[in-house]
């Protein structure tokens, strides 16, 4: 990680703004010991720290020609939604920084929890418990698999509905019926 | 990408699938390389767990673009642009996103109107642009892109038309098929013709039989009764 974040800062000096002292804050982690009683507050500290690290970088960023995500991929799932008709082309390099944004969230409140129960792999348990702590999260509950205590639980991905074609009816022919005239009974009384 | 569907039926329905499902959602390479900014060098990320993350990146797309959606819906607008995301991402709860994602379109629009106006190019060169700002409100900075491009013409496919030339003694296999079809068919219309009339004309005769004895009953009835009326 802190050759990723020398890395960083390397780019940025080639573009030509000189690396601030703050960088070095980013690499600050809390790796005392996890059963410390202060345990959200570290969590609610990394955050802190991840944001000011986010609006930092916001304001040092000159390179826009290469994203984090591919702007295609972000088009055709915007494209999913059929009333989305046209976008700015700015929007799908906003939508690549949100989600890259909301991807770092994710992973640091869920590698909080990996810290917590003294783990070293990144379950789905911790992702899990993550989701369901965060009340901006709640979007996400029906992804999320029915029995969340068990790791490594398989989730079963939606069918798509593109390839399902509505069956073809055919026209029945018209049977040809004999027109039924029918005359009402006379009674036949005799009168006396 | 043209898929090739196999010959065997039953690999048939999967293949699409699976091109589809990929192409649905965020490439997984990329997010390990934002995760691994986040995380230790010796940490590992089970595959249910990337997968999960995945799903929750694609649907928190999916997410926000509905709510901005909303917003050009209720506004009578057609084009999203970046303010509409910045709203729906502070409508929904996320409130530290805004402030990056401000400055960070801020000087994204700065730079890149400055290529734009200085070196003649795109401003992103993948992105095609189609057509001139429709929106209420042009941004200069900002083009605009079909999501929805028009489809390509089909061919129209008829079939070739033969003249048989008179003074030619050859005959031909497709305008003796052509003529044997006319024929048929005139056939079986005279047929459908002639069935349908003739049993219109059995069903009225019918008809007629019925009305006849029932005036000759009537007859009948009314001697009696005058025979009657004379003792």
């Amino acid at each position: 990680m802190d050759q990723n974040k020398q890395g960083e800062a390397a780019e940025g000096g080639n573009i030509g703004h000189p690396a601030h002292g703050k960088n070095q804050e980013e690499q600050s982690n809390p790796m005392i010991a996890p059963t410390n009683p202060p345990k959200k507050k570290s969590l609610e500290e990394q955050l802190n720290d991840f944001w000011a690290a986010q609006r930092e970088e916001a304001k040092m960023t000159t390179n826009f020609k290469t994203h984090s995500l591919p702007l295609s991929r972000i088009k055709k799932i915007i494209k999913t939604d059929k009333d989305v008709k046209m976008i700015s082309a700015e929007t799908p390099v906003v939508f690549a920084k949100a989600c890259e944004m909301f991807i770092k969230e994710l992973t640091i409140r869920a590698w909080a929890n990996t810290e917590a129960r003294k783990g070293k792999i990144l379950s789905q348990r911790d992702l899990v418990s993550a989701i369901s702590q965060t009340a901006s999260f709640d979007f996400l509950d029906d992804i999320m698999p029915k029995d969340a205590g068990l790791p490594r639980t398989s989730i079963a991905s939606t069918e798509n509905a593109y390839l399902n074609m509505p069956p073809q009816q055919n026209v029945a022919g018209l049977p040809y019926d004999a027109p039924t005239m029918a005359f009402p009974n006379l009674n036949h009384h005799a009168p006396n | 990408m043209a898929i090739s569907l196999p010959i065997n039926s039953n690999n048939g329905d999967r293949v699409p699938n699976l091109v589809l499902r990929d192409k649905s959602k965020m490439p997984i390479t990329n997010m390990m390389k934002i995760m691994s900014q986040i995380l230790l060098n010796n940490v590992q990320v089970s595959y249910d767990t990337m997968d999960m993350i995945q799903q929750s990146a694609t649907k928190y797309i999916n997410f926000v673009t509905r709510k901005a959606k909303d917003r050009c819906q209720s506004e009578c607008r057609k084009i999203m642009n970046a303010e509409d995301l910045l709203w729906a991402i502070e409508e929904l709860g996320f409130n530290d996103y805004v402030e990056p994602l401000t400055t960070f379109i801020q000087r994204y629009r700065n730079i890149e109107g400055v290529d734009l106006f200085t070196t003649h190019k795109e401003p992103i060169s993948h992105i095609e642009n189609h057509g001139p700002s429709l929106g209420p409100e042009p941004n200069l900075m900002s083009t605009l892109e079909m999501l929805h491009p028009p489809q390509p013409p089909q061919v129209n496919s008829s079939q070739p038309k033969f003249s048989i030339i008179p003074n030619t003694n050859l005959e031909m296999l497709y305008p003796n098929e052509m003529s044997s079809t006319k024929i048929h068919l005139v056939l079986v219309v005279q047929m459908m013709f002639s069935t349908t009339l003739m049993f219109l004309l059995s069903s009225i005769m019918i008809n007629i039989e019925m009305i006849i004895e029932e005036i000759q009953l009537q007859l009948t009835i009314m001697a009696m009764d005058y025979d009657i009326g004379n003792k």
